[in-house]
């Protein structure tokens, strides 16, 4: 066996060394902007799939009819399936509907608690819609989808 | 440097190399553009803006009541007939939008926009006021915007056009990269009535136009 030499040699090793923690570093943060990227493409794509379904959908349908962009007044009794639903996929959501002025109308589910907030971080999203609340009052108001995994 | 610390340096250059094309590839798949998402939410945003306009009333956005004066010209249609005072309240603030429309008629003579009195001042300025308001408090300081509300020209001579139109915008300028969703509305007012108010109060005679002659609403949305 060879005897290191203090001088080539050990430049050499700490240089291959050096430069395969630089790379190595590199690569990982690479894949960690991949990684986030990727995750919040995902959350919002879900928090928009989840709010077109609640506002054209769950929150549209009356007896006997669906009013695109006319939402109920109260959580109407679908909204718990569709929550269950979400549920057994791993996926929570908080639902609010607000008047222009920021009064609250309704909500429903409850908000995501601190460490769910650090290791999940919700998303939302937010659409214009009219509040059924009587046939000669329909506000405009908002409705806000707040969505993050189990 | 002996042969062998050259062959490390060679080594560790290709492994650096491969590295490097790891990560660029990883940097270049990503899985959608940022772009993307925010197509796709300002198509959410305007589909549900025009959606929640033809559903909301005016009612709770103050109300919209005018007064009508002797100088005024308004359409004469029987549910406004016998005050000067009408409420329009009860209306949703796009059927109130398409009726201001078909107040405000255009005409181009050889290129050259003429500019009419409209069938009704107070009713336009009103209209645009609380769709203004609305449209406001609705982008919420995301949006630009400009909802335009016009039929289609029709050609009364081979150098005259008349059409409707109405516009109501934000003060933000413009920029190139704007999204739009069109709907079409009905007239929802008497045809009749407003043929005969538009000869006694400009004189043209608008026959040629469809009875069933419908607005084209385009709501265009562009980021601030």
């Amino acid at each position: 066996m060879e005897q290191l030499s203090v001088g080539e040699d050990l430049f050499v090793t700490i240089s291959v060394v050096g430069l395969i923690v630089l790379f190595s570093i590199t690569l990982a943060h690479s894949y960690h902007n991949y990684a986030e990227r990727r995750n919040t493409y995902e959350s919002l794509s879900t928090a928009l799939d989840i709010a077109g379904q609640l506002k054209n959908d769950v929150l549209a349908k009356t007896s006997d009819s669906v009013t695109y962009g006319l939402i109920s007044a109260a959580p109407p009794t679908g909204l718990e399936n569709y929550f269950n639903l979400l549920k057994s996929q791993g996926i929570e959501l908080r639902v609010e509907v607000r008047k222009l002025d920021g009064e609250l109308v309704w909500s429903y589910g409850d908000e995501p608690d601190f460490l769910i907030q650090y290791f999940s971080p919700p998303f939302s999203a937010s659409f214009p819609v009219a509040i059924n609340q009587s046939s000669a009052s329909r506000p405009l108001g908002e409705l806000i989808v707040k969505v993050w995994r189990a | 440097m002996d042969e062998r610390g050259i062959g490390y340096v060679a080594d560790m250059l290709v492994f650096a190399l491969m590295i490097s094309f790891a990560s660029a590839l990883l940097v270049k798949v990503s899985p959608a553009d940022v772009r993307t998402i925010d197509d796709r939410y300002t198509a959410n945003f305007a589909d549900s803006t025009l959606l929640a306009l033809q559903n909301a009333t005016a009612n709770e956005l103050g109300g919209l009541r005018y007064e009508l004066g002797f100088s005024d010209f308004t359409l004469n249609l029987p549910l406004l007939s016998g005050s000067t005072g009408r409420d329009l309240g009860h209306k949703t603030l796009m059927q109130l939008f398409v009726e201001d429309t078909f107040c405000n008629l255009h005409i181009e003579l050889a290129g050259v926009d003429i500019n009419l009195i409209k069938l009704s001042q107070d009713m336009d300025v009103k209209v645009r006021a609380l769709l203004n308001g609305a449209l406001d408090r609705l982008s919420s300081g995301l949006f630009e915007y400009r909802l335009t509300a016009r039929t289609k020209p029709i050609d009364m001579s081979p150098v005259a056009k008349v059409w409707f139109e109405t516009k109501v915008e934000s003060s933000g300028e413009n920029q190139q990269r704007a999204f739009s969703k069109t709907i079409t509305m009905a007239m929802p007012i008497s045809w009749q009535g407003l043929l005969s108010r538009c000869q006694e109060v400009y004189h043209i005679n608008l026959s040629p136009l469809e009875p069933n002659v419908a607005a084209e609403i385009t709501l265009e949305l562009w980021p601030r």
